[in-house]
């Protein structure tokens, strides 16, 4: 049984098509990329997995359960998973370690010591200890996305979204993110990544599905589907990214 | 006039008065801003003293009430500098001093968030001091001002309404009159009200359309 | 032509008590406005930043008003123009109500602005996270809003301060009021504007250094 599932999803922005009756699931333990260029709906779509945007027609199934729209069933859907943004998002006002046991001690009602405890565990993790009591401004964006992996970790959710999560990073510091995402898809924790970095893509992937234009073009493997595309939409995009 | 009906008399009284609160509040705008744009090239020069003395004026004027400034200039002029001047004068005297340690800041502002490499491309090119200034950086700092001026012009027309306490004939003592003629208040402060509105609500709009524009380019 | 000018301040500095008492009256009306505008800006910025359209109309018509007419007149229509609608108010009271109103429009759009200021970024990190509307708002937004309206509303006090010599004109016995008052009786108005405008410098440069110094202690070093 897949625990995530959609089938037929549209949306529209305004007059805009984001999202063309699109199907696809996720198994446990797998790490599923999302890939395609700029405009090509994917991180609309993964948006409407935490229903951060409501879709306009098709059903999402989380666990074999469609989401429903009803305002304490999204509170509850949104623990299920865990965000990581392009931009980071982390709350400035708050040190790094406040930033991870925020969620649990306000959402979850765990006490300030526990969400703490597990917080510097988290930290560790990610390789943060020594900058637990530093503020984001002092962080370097590797580092800052390394604590929203530890923020959104700290809620125990059953899936990881990543939302474009090396954008805005410079390519020295990619792999210290790339690093943390590689032992959390050891432990075998769902990851559904969207990113148009094609070299990103295919360090973390098992599985690929290519969008465009709101659509669903291929999926398969990632070897296969990377060495042996069979669309001409996915070829084009290989090619135009291998010749920059 | 008088054989006109009433109505139209008062409507002819009001917009006269309005007609005086915008002409009061454009003089005290230009002139304020010729000396505030005159205070601002003092204020960023490397000249301490002439750079603090523009500081202090516009701290000074902009930091106390414009009521209090009024009355000094009405008290002051004729008995300090034995001047006998007529309200129109006291009032926009004390405008003028007032609006200009306003526009000083306001002109302080632009200049300096005019980007640092426009600067050394001036340099670069050979340029002096004054000629970067005053060939790029103030036009390009003049548009940069255009939307706090016309903000403190909007301020300048309802500080305009102090002048009816020392009995000058613009806007608001033309409803103070109205009303001790007619006894009727509510009209009377209802015209006045109206009037005020329309036109500051109008160039409040013009200003948000305005700074939109320059933001695109 | 500036001839001789003999000034007097001891005419004035004679009447130091009743100064005291101007400036406790523009005080306490100062707070109390401030207070009440605070309550009436976090209404109107609640409304202005509302989706359901009267709420945002009636909340954006109440600002629009209120920066858009002078304070005299609003000040006049409390104290004289509610007379004619049998509500009487003294002169204090009059210009409490006016003042508050006239700085709650303002107070709107700064407290507005601190909410703007949060960027969807960190609201919609809190939601993935689980939480309600409520304890984002509690925990994100606020903390975070709050430091970003503090400075502009430690000015926005400085000019109710400033704003309540208009007060004067109700004959609210404030800074002003007495100066005039004063002025009259030693027949040396000159003088005492002088000092009162030095009163109101000093107040304005002790208030701003003030806030300075409290924003530096309340808000830790985020930037």
């Amino acid at each position: 049984m897949p625990i995530l599932r959609t089938e037929n999803v549209n949306k529209h922005f305004d007059k805009l098509h984001v999202l063309k009756n699109i199907s696809f699931s996720v198994e446990q333990a797998e790490t599923l990329v999302i890939l395609g260029p700029s405009g090509s709906g994917k991180s609309t779509l993964l948006r409407c997995l935490n229903q951060l945007e409501r879709v306009d027609s098709g059903t999402i199934y989380f666990e074999e359960r469609p989401l429903s729209y009803e305002r304490k069933a999204i509170y509850r859907n949104r623990r299920n998973f865990g965000m990581i943004f392009q931009s980071f998002n982390l709350f400035p006002q708050k040190t790094a370690l406040e930033n991870v046991t925020l969620g649990p001690m306000t959402v979850a009602r765990v006490s300030r010591a526990e969400a703490e405890r597990e917080a510097r565990v988290l930290l560790e993790k990610v390789k943060l200890t020594d900058k637990a009591h530093a503020y984001p401004a002092k962080l370097s964006g590797g580092q800052q996305q390394r604590v929203a992996i530890a923020r959104a970790l700290a809620m125990r959710p059953k899936v990881l979204l990543f939302d474009e999560p090396t954008s805005a990073l410079d390519p020295e510091t990619i792999g210290d993110v790339l690093e943390v995402m590689r032992r959390l898809a050891q432990e075998r924790t769902t990851m559904i990544v969207v990113t148009h970095e094609l070299g990103f893509a295919r360090e973390i992937a098992e599985r690929i599905i290519f969008m465009d234009i709101g659509e669903i073009i291929e999926e398969g493997p990632s070897q296969e589907l990377l060495t042996r595309p069979k669309s001409a939409r996915l070829t084009a995009f290989l090619d135009a990214v291998l010749h920059k | 006039m008088e054989s006109q009906p009433v109505v139209v008399q008062y409507a002819y009284f009001f917009l006269k008065a309005t007609g005086i609160t915008l002409v009061l509040s454009a003089l005290s705008l230009l002139t304020g801003s010729a000396i505030g744009f005159l205070f601002s090239l003092l204020r960023i020069s490397e000249n301490r003293a002439l750079s603090t003395l523009t500081l202090v004026y516009a701290e000074v004027f902009r930091g106390s009430p414009l009521l209090v400034q009024l009355f000094l200039v009405y008290f002051g002029l004729p008995i300090v500098f034995h001047l006998d001047v007529s309200a129109f004068t006291t009032v926009a005297v004390s405008m003028i001093l007032y609006t200009a340690g306003y526009m000083t800041e306001i002109f302080r502002a632009a200049i300096q968030a005019v980007d640092r490499g426009q600067w050394d491309a001036s340099y670069s090119i050979g340029m002096t001091y004054t000629q970067a200034l005053c060939k790029v950086v103030i036009p390009q700092a003049m548009r940069i001002a255009v939307p706090p001026t016309l903000g403190q012009f909007i301020s300048i027309l309802k500080d305009s309404s102090l002048a009816s306490i020392i009995g000058f004939m613009e806007l608001t003592k033309a409803g103070m009159a109205v009303r001790a003629r007619t006894s009727n208040t509510l009209f009377a402060f209802a015209i006045v009200t109206c009037l005020y509105f329309m036109i500051c609500y109008s160039l409040s709009i013009a200003s948000r359309r305005v700074e939109l524009r320059l933001k695109k380019t | 032509m500036t001839g001789r000018y003999t000034f007097d301040f001891s005419a004035i500095l004679r009447y130091w008590p009743e100064l005291v008492q101007g400036v406790w009256i523009a005080a306490s009306l100062s707070v109390l406005t401030f207070l009440l505008g605070t309550a009436f800006g976090i209404f109107g910025a609640i409304g202005r930043i509302s989706r359901r359209r009267w709420i945002y109309g009636i909340s954006t018509f109440y600002v629009e008003l209120f920066r858009n007419t002078p304070l005299l007149v609003q000040l006049y229509i409390a104290y004289y123009g509610l007379e004619t609608l049998s509500i009487k108010l003294n002169a204090f009271t009059a210009a409490l109500l006016a003042m508050s109103l006239n700085s709650g429009a303002y107070e709107t759009e700064i407290i507005r602005g601190g909410i703007i200021a949060v960027g969807k970024g960190q609201i919609e990190a809190a939601f993935s996270l689980g939480m309600t509307y409520t304890q984002t708002l509690r925990k994100v937004v606020i903390p975070y809003a709050l430091q970003v309206i503090f400075p502009p509303l430690g000015n926005q006090f400085i000019g109710i301060i400033l704003g309540s010599s208009v007060a004067s004109v109700i004959t609210v016995p404030e800074i002003t009021y007495v100066g005039l008052n004063i002025g009259s009786r030693s027949y040396r108005d000159f003088e005492t504007f002088l000092v009162i405008w030095v009163i109101y410098i000093a107040l304005n440069v002790v208030l701003s250094a003030l806030f300075k110094l409290c924003g530096r202690i309340a808000f830790r070093p985020i930037l």
